[in-house]
């Protein structure tokens, strides 16, 4: 069984009376612990895809089954709590909350996640930032931080809930290419401690760390190659 | 996420924009503060007239003998002479809901001590039971005695009024005054009432046994009365009581049943009645217009609690991003505007407090603060928050996580 299967999905918006078309049927198997980057060209479709794939978007036709289970049509608290138990989230422009210390960021998947006590949050966040190597910067402030180390606790973030997948959306767009090693490092290290990458990426050269690319040309796959 | 972290997201999202959340707060507070000042001072006057109303005596019915007639030609109340005091007695023993009787019986004249003199406003012949019925209490010596009432002995208990224009200073007890030229010892005063309802003076008064106005000042050998004095056991019990005290005379006086009574009741009751409800109606009034300060502070709630929503896009699709579902993004703002309100509350009924206090203190208003009134601010600041806190909470709640996260 794959870990995500998606079958013929298609995702149509209405913008006024333009019907806008960012995937047209794409089928697409990835595999527990693969690591992919998902290239394309700006709007290709890829954020799309990620969108779907991460659960924060219902694609309008196809299916969609994670571990089996077909969720394309589940309801929105359900999405939410997928989001929150299998998926970290990483983005390009990091998505931190301004005066709230690393370690509350980190925390902040944890809050909607009922099975865990204020000091167990606290002993995760700590863990999660020990793992991205900011055990040093717990009470610093987004502002305090240069954009690598920021993006560092955006994945603290996204691993704190043990997600069985990492997304990450154009996670090395806004960085300076000293970073820019070290957040592919950390991916790197995340696929083989197990967990699942998905990088979108337009940059050859970040899609040159996944083990499998997947091209993707208006709104359909043009290539998948390992 | 459980209410107590929802609640500590709260204070901490507050506390971020501190000049922010006591501007918006403000109008809440000015609002609340007013609803509290206003009621207290509504209620203190209300309290007041109550007072004033309950200084004639608590409970208290006065029975009065009826008017005569002759060919269709009224004489007014109390010409004929049918109350007496074995009416009074009677009243006092038979009807169940009845505490207390005195009977009244006036005189008017002048009160005469060494060279000085004074007429005073009413000179009454009762019973010991008066203190009881009126509500008064003798500050010093003591009341006359049923036995003086029995014995038809010459003593008097001035009020505070006369004691003080006859006497000016000096003790009044065991000296002898003069009234129609006959000598009573003074065996008390009573203490200070002030005025009553209809602005008189009640202290101006002097105090006999009713029989020794009756058989000395007046020269009459019969026992009827000006009025009998009637308190009833509670004030729900006043109107079995005149229903009662109706019923009883009647059949005394042997008054055929398609006949009117000879004699009239009249309590207190209705007259307090409509003063409570006139200092009702100006509470209500002055609570309403001060709620509409309230009402304007709310809409600066929602104001702010709208451009908070806007400036907080991307936040709450990041919460929604990692797992916050609808359901926690509504309670969280919700929460941050009801605690807005709450706090907001809390101050305004302390500064509340203080203006009641402050303006009864300067302006010598009375002022009540009702433990009901600061719940009721309590439970409104509440509503308040809810009802504009709720769109808001609800805007955010609907947002796109999508959408939200490229907001800029």
């Amino acid at each position: 069984m794959s870990q995500i299967r998606l079958e013929n999905l298609a995702k149509t918006y209405h913008l006024g009376e333009v019907d806008i078309h960012p995937l047209r049927g794409v089928s697409l198997s990835i595999e527990a612990g693969e690591y992919a980057a998902i290239k394309g060209v700006s709007g290709s479709g890829k954020t799309t895809l990620m969108n779907v794939i991460g659960c924060m978007d219902r694609p309008t036709s196809g299916s969609y089954f994670l571990e089996g289970e077909e969720i394309s049509n589940i309801p929105a608290d359900r999405l939410a709590e997928l989001r929150n138990r299998k998926f970290g989230f990483v983005f390009q422009n990091f998505n931190l909350l301004n005066r709230t210390s690393a370690l509350d960021n980190v925390e902040l998947p944890l809050l909607y996640w009922n099975r865990y006590s204020a000091s167990e949050r606290h002993e995760r966040a700590k863990e999660a930032l020990a793992r991205v190597g900011l055990q040093d910067r717990m009470r610093h402030h987004p502002a305090q931080l240069s954009g690598g180390q920021q993006q560092r606790v955006a994945i603290a973030r996204a691993i704190i809930n043990s997600p069985a997948i990492l997304l990450a959306d154009e996670p090395t767009g806004n960085l300076d290419s000293r970073s820019v090693d070290d957040i592919m490092r950390i991916f790197s290290d995340l696929n083989r401690q197990g967990i699942t990458v998905i990088l979108v990426t337009h940059d050859p050269a970040t899609a040159g760390h996944a083990r499998r690319v997947i091209r993707i040309h208006d709104g359909l796959i043009a290539e998948d190659a390992a | 996420m459980n209410p107590w972290m929802t609640l500590q997201l709260s204070f901490r999202s507050l506390l971020r924009n501190k000049v922010r959340t006591a501007l918006t707060m403000l109008g809440i507070v000015i609002g609340i503060a007013s609803v509290i000042t206003m009621v207290a001072i509504g209620q203190g006057a209300s309290a007041q007239i109550q007072d004033q109303i309950n200084s004639m005596g608590r409970n208290l019915l006065m029975v009065r003998p009826g008017a005569a007639s002759s060919s269709g030609f009224s004489w007014g109340a109390g010409t004929i002479q049918t109350l007496t005091r074995e009416d009074g007695d009677a009243i006092a023993k038979e009807v169940a809901s009845v505490r207390a009787v005195a009977p009244a019986v006036r005189a008017r004249a002048q009160a005469v001590y060494g060279s000085l003199n004074w007429t005073p406003g009413s000179i009454q012949g009762t019973s010991p039971a008066f203190m009881d019925v009126r509500d008064w209490e003798v500050e010093e010596g003591s009341f006359f005695t049923d036995q003086d009432v029995l014995s038809v002995t010459k003593v008097c208990v001035l009020g505070r009024t006369v004691a003080e224009k006859l006497f000016q200073g000096v003790t009044p007890i065991g000296e002898t005054i003069r009234i129609k030229n006959m000598p009573f010892r003074v065996v008390g005063v009573l203490a200070k009432k002030g005025t009553n309802a209809y602005g008189m003076d009640q202290d101006d008064l002097v105090l006999l046994p009713w029989t020794t106005v009756k058989r000395v000042l007046q020269g009459s050998a019969f026992n009827n009365v000006e009025m009998l004095y009637v308190t009833a056991t509670s004030a729900s019990a006043m109107t079995e009581a005149t229903q009662e005290i109706t019923a009883l005379l009647r059949q005394r006086h042997r008054t055929p049943a398609a006949e009117d009574s000879d004699f009239q009741i009249q309590g207190m009751t209705e007259m307090a009645a409509t003063v409570q409800q006139t200092a009702k109606v100006m509470t209500l009034l002055l609570a309403l217009i001060a709620s509409v300060s309230l009402v304007v502070g709310g809409i600066g709630i929602m104001n702010i609690m709208l451009v908070s929503v806007v400036e907080r896009t991307r936040e709450i699709g990041l919460r929604m991003a990692v797992g916050a579902r609808k359901r926690d993004i509504l309670l969280q703002f919700l929460t941050e505007a009801v605690v807005l309100c709450l706090t907001a509350g809390v101050l305004g009924m302390g500064l509340g407090v203080a203006l009641a206090v402050l303006i009864s203190r300067t302006l010598s208003w009375p002022a009540l603060i009702s433990p009901a009134s600061i719940g009721i601010a309590f439970g409104f600041s509440c509503a308040v928050g809810v009802f504009f806190g709720f769109y808001p909470a609800f805007r955010a709640s609907r947002l796109d996580p999508i959408e939200a996260l490229r907001y800029e």
